[in-house]
């Protein structure tokens, strides 16, 4: 049976940030970008940080960002399991910009101190993230 | 009977404490609503995250993950204690350490060395009271307690038990079932069982179900890869879960506690009331008997 459409859910710890019928998405996977069309076979995959695009059944298509996490396909049923995430239409480009901007402070001082790489990773993932939500923020802005 | 004057002061008063409590328990309300949402909103994150580890597992190799090997010998144990920053919410703090307090002497009994991590300043002080061997105190307020926090400090446990220093982690917190009923839950966390990850509490079967479909899945980059990032994040959830429940649980208290005290003042003021009325009546009748025969005097 060739289903034209399957359930997405994307789940963040806080909350679900998406639950409906797709025709396709398309995710940042630890080792390139992946897309999953309906019938897919089932799946486990790790993610990093970056954009989701989502094509809903009836042709909109929708944009998110996650910050590392799982996606998981089984039977025309796809789940994100996502750190955090965000719709491109609630981003705030304000604050995304100020954490970018801290961030990048952040990799100077310890780019000195060359110390602490805890630190350093999680300044380093901080602007990836700040990156993508405001390149996804600023996308739907000037459409 | 008491004084027409000291029944007044104390109705006074009794209005006064029922003023409190009574705004207290709208607090409390307002709050619980709130927290609520945050307990219940987490929860599809949790059991998905369940689901997919049990998926995992089953296809993984044996000892695909240091953290789901069984230690040979338990010698030291953590327990993680969730209790709440301040009192005034019934038996809420009194319940779970009353549980801890039985969990730690059996254990103890069993010849191991117990330690406990506490959330709460409430737990921070009995445990500091009952001299039990305190591995750390999470100082910050319950309510405030982010995500990377306790994700930090789980992570410090996790070490702890792959360097060997201990060999078994459970947490202890008081799972939200309603919001006029919750219980203290003890749930393990290391060595990580998959299976039965729901601990005592009940509504497991849909986990069991859905965990027995397909098991041929593609994994990408590797079960492996797959389960050293997913068993932490499981863990950090865990516990921030537990938290959460704890948190929507001491306002599920508080309120009832406060309703409870806000009801007996009520009952108190009305019965004072009612002496108070009694009070005067008899003053007002014997100040118009001494009227009475006071005028029949003269006029006899």
């Amino acid at each position: 049976m060739a289903e034209k459409s399957f359930r997405l859910e994307i789940v963040t710890p806080e909350k679900v940030v998406f639950d409906g019928n797709v025709e396709s998405v398309q995710v940042p996977a630890s080792d390139g970008f992946m897309g999953v069309l309906p019938n897919h076979a089932p799946l486990l995959a790790e993610l990093r940080v970056g954009p989701v695009s989502v094509k809903e059944a009836g042709g909109a298509e929708r944009l998110m960002v996650i910050a590392d996490g799982f996606l998981q396909v089984a039977d025309n049923h796809a789940k994100i399991l996502a750190n955090a995430g965000e719709r491109a239409e609630d981003i705030d480009v304000g604050r995304a910009e100020a954490a970018a901007d801290r961030a990048r402070a952040l990799m100077k001082e310890h780019g000195k101190l060359e110390g602490l790489p805890i630190d350093m990773i999680r300044a380093e993932f901080a602007l990836q993230r700040a990156l993508w939500r405001l390149r996804i923020g600023t996308k739907r802005a000037g459409r | 009977m008491k004084g027409v004057k000291e029944l007044k002061a104390r109705l006074k008063s009794i209005g006064n404490i029922r003023k409190i409590t009574s705004t207290m328990e709208l607090v409390a309300g307002a709050k619980l609503r709130r927290l609520q949402d945050r307990a219940l909103s987490s929860r599809p994150y949790a059991s998905a995250i369940r689901k997919m580890i049990a998926q995992v597992t089953r296809v993984a190799p044996e000892n695909a993950s240091p953290l789901l090997a069984v230690p040979d010998k338990i010698e030291r144990e953590c327990l993680i204690v969730i209790a709440a920053d301040r009192g005034l919410c019934g038996a809420f703090n009194a319940n779970i350490f009353r549980k801890a307090h039985k969990y730690l002497r059996e254990r103890e009994a069993a010849g191991v060395k117990m330690e406990v991590y506490t959330f709460g300043r409430r737990s921070a002080r009995f445990f500091d009271r009952v001299r039990a061997d305190v591995l750390g105190n999470c100082e910050d307020s319950v309510e405030k307690i982010g995500y990377r926090r306790v994700a930090g400090i789980m992570g410090s446990l996790v070490d702890d038990y792959l360097e060997g220093r201990i060999q078994k982690v459970s947490v202890l917190y008081t799972w939200f079932k309603s919001a006029v009923s919750f219980q203290p839950i003890l749930e393990p966390l290391l060595p990580f069982e998959p299976e039965a990850a729901e601990g005592e509490r009940e509504g497991v079967g849909e986990d069991a179900e859905a965990a027995s479909g397909e098991s041929d899945y593609i994994m990408e980059p590797s079960p492996e890869a797959i389960l050293a990032q997913l068993l932490p994040k499981s863990l950090e959830m865990r516990l921030f879960a537990g938290i959460l429940e704890s948190l929507a649980s001491e306002y599920a208290a508080r309120r009832i506690a406060m309703k409870n005290a806000t009801d007996a003042a009520d009952d108190m003021s009305e019965e004072l009331t009612m002496e108070y009325n009694k009070a005067r009546q008899a003053g007002i009748t014997g100040d118009l008997l001494d009227i009475v025969a006071g005028a029949e005097a003269q006029a006899g």
